[in-house]
């Protein structure tokens, strides 16, 4: 595979069973399961979404900002489930009523990566989402997830969103990538 | 102007009414953005975000775009970001260190003082000569520093940054002029279009802990702590608010919100034993400064089992429409302060604000559906009920600090003074 000689794409069977947990992950979002979705991540997972800014063509690198600096995300599993939590208060008002969601992946890679166990995953989102009669966002980026097999099932142990936008348009992130 | 020609009516402060109409007329929006936005103080940068010469990022002041640069000599000048000779933008990323500028539209090029110092090909293009020395970058003629905070004014006439911020910067002292060496920036800021008029989130800021009760109730049923009515309330004539929360009667509260320790020594050299008094016991600072800086530093507990640990976030409120704002939100720590401790602080900012906070989200919730709500013809006849307080609180007497301060962390008259200190600068011709 181009730029990184350690990467090898997985079988087939392998990558459609991984495209199976990531499209069933996505339900679980848009149909507000959140708490089966917490389960999909290891106990050591961790969730993060870099800000973006304008950076010139010759110093790209620093277009996100480091895992030191800001972001819009910077979660464990125990965060994540607070975030969780905070929804069934009845006092959530930016999801009172729910956002409704549609989480639509695709360019969807897996590698196995050197001798880690984990694998590498790739995709790409588009999250719609819109909220009580007229207000109407669109998310785009994409995802770069550490996958873990535990005894029967992909878990998330480590997973970077990288938005397409520097400036975000939307009042708040009240829904999850 | 229209509305304006009864401004006066529409906004009355001492009675505790607020005209809708201010909070959605485009009218009104254009005198903001001239009458306020271009002779106010605004805010531009954190010194730690420039620190050496060359560097500089792109900024928003007012209605305009500009880049505030520190320049070979150290000195720190703003720029309207745009080409003086037709307009296209000299800097085009977020930030970062040149010692010229380039307008990608002609090629004239500026040093990092702003002084035209190149156009291509120039003996062909005006062989009649340029007097340079007339073209360089539009510079806001004032630019100042209040424990780096930087501050620039596009109006001449202005009076100082001192005289500006007044008797705020005694509060202003105990978040940024408390250690040695300061605050710094933590990453670059969280930017956001929000639909909602500016001074909604910036009265908010400067003066209405009352909503924390509702529309943050979910900490509440999440095991944290009511929101305290305990506290005080003080602004200035300049407009400016802080609100200084104390916890309820017989909570528990750890003295300087928590912070490390080994930085006391430092506060008590650099704040006065008023100061001190006034910090030790409080559990949140919010504030603003007039126009539309904002600032909350508040000492939070991610479970009830764990130790207070404060956040501290800066933000500003961009103008962008009678009904749209670009929210900045930066994340400041103790620079002093040991990394196990910034980095939680870090973290604690972006669980609870920011775009994603679970705080902060239901904040732009409600303040873009005030906006909306309130838009139509009948709606905006109406005004907004400012009147907590009106009547029936005294200000403090003999209390420590500069402004007029209430004993209570519930009261609405900051908004007030906000308000105010809105109608004095958007009538004044």
């Amino acid at each position: 595979m181009p730029g990184n000689s350690d990467l090898r794409p997985v079988a087939d069977a392998v990558l459609r069973d991984i495209e199976r947990f990531l499209f069933w992950e996505a339900r679980l979002l848009d149909g507000r399961r959140f708490h089966e979705w917490v389960d999909l991540f290891t106990e050591d997972v961790h969730y993060w979404m870099p800000v973006r800014g304008d950076s010139p063509a010759k110093t790209l690198e620093a277009e996100f900002a480091k895992e030191s600096e800001l972001a819009f995300f910077d979660e464990t599993k125990e965060t994540l489930l607070r975030r969780v939590l905070k929804l069934e208060t009845g006092m959530a008002w930016a999801e009172e009523p729910p956002s409704r969601t549609r989480h639509i992946l695709t360019n969807v890679e897996a590698y196995k990566n050197g001798s880690n166990s984990e694998i590498l995953v790739y995709s790409n989102f588009l999250v719609y989402r819109t909220r009580l009669e007229t207000k109407e966002d669109l998310f785009i980026g994409r995802r770069e997830d550490s996958l873990r097999k535990d005894s029967k099932s992909w878990k998330i142990a480590q997973r970077k969103v990288f938005i397409d936008q520097s400036v975000l348009f939307a009042d708040n992130l009240s829904i999850f990538f | 102007m229209g509305a304006g020609a009864n401004l006066s009516e529409l906004v009355r402060p001492e009675e505790g009414q607020v005209s809708r109409l201010i909070f959605t007329d485009p009218e009104i929006y254009q005198w903001e953005l001239e009458r306020i936005f271009t002779r106010c103080w605004l805010y531009v940068a954190h010194e730690s975000e420039i620190p050496h010469p060359g560097d500089y990022v792109t900024r928003i002041m007012g209605g305009d775009p500009a880049v505030v640069v520190r320049g070979k000599d150290g000195k720190i000048r703003v720029f309207l970001n745009a080409c003086r000779h037709r307009g296209a933008r000299v800097c085009r990323d977020d930030m970062g260190n040149a010692e010229q500028f380039r307008c990608p539209y002609h090629g004239w090029t500026y040093d990092n003082t702003g002084e035209l110092i190149g156009i291509p090909a120039y003996k062909l293009a005006y062989p009649q000569g340029l007097d340079l020395s007339r073209l360089g970058l539009h510079a806001a003629p004032k630019v100042d520093t209040y424990h780096s905070l930087v501050f620039a004014n596009w109006d001449a006439q202005a009076e100082s940054l001192s005289d500006y911020l007044g008797g705020i910067k005694w509060y202003l002292d105990l978040l940024f002029g408390r250690t040695d060496s300061g605050v710094e920036v933590v990453g670059p800021p969280q930017r956001w279009e929000v639909e909602t008029n500016w001074k909604l989130p910036a009265a908010n800021f400067a003066g209405d802990a009352y909503h924390g009760l509702v529309t943050h109730g979910y900490r509440v049923e999440l095991g944290g702590p009511p929101s305290s009515a305990h506290g005080h309330q003080v602004h200035t004539e300049k407009g400016h608010g802080v609100g200084l929360t104390l916890p309820a009667p017989g909570a528990p509260n750890e003295p300087y919100f928590s912070l490390p320790k080994e930085l006391w020594p430092q506060f008590e050299r650099h704040l006065t034993k008023e100061q001190l008094e006034v910090m030790r016991p409080l559990r949140n600072i919010h504030g603003t400064v007039f126009p539309n800086l904002s600032f909350l530093h508040p000492a939070t507990k991610r479970a009830p089992e764990d130790p207070y640990l404060v956040f501290f976030t800066l933000r500003q409120w961009q103008p962008k429409g009678p009904d749209k704002i670009e929210i900045w939100s930066w994340c400041l720590v103790e620079k002093d302060a040991p990394e196990s401790w910034k980095e939680a602080s870090r973290i604690a900012y972006i669980q609870n604000f920011g775009m994603a906070g679970t705080t902060e989200q239901d904040d732009t919730e409600t303040w873009a559906d005030v906006v909306q709500t309130n838009s139509g013809p009948v709606a905006r006849r109406l005004t907004f009920h400012y009147g907590m307080g009106l009547g029936s609180a005294e200000p403090v007497k003999g209390w420590p600090g500069p402004g007029v301060a209430y004993a209570t962390a519930w009261i609405e008259a900051n908004e007030r003074a906000f308000y105010r200190r809105w109608l004095e600068l958007v009538t004044r011709a």
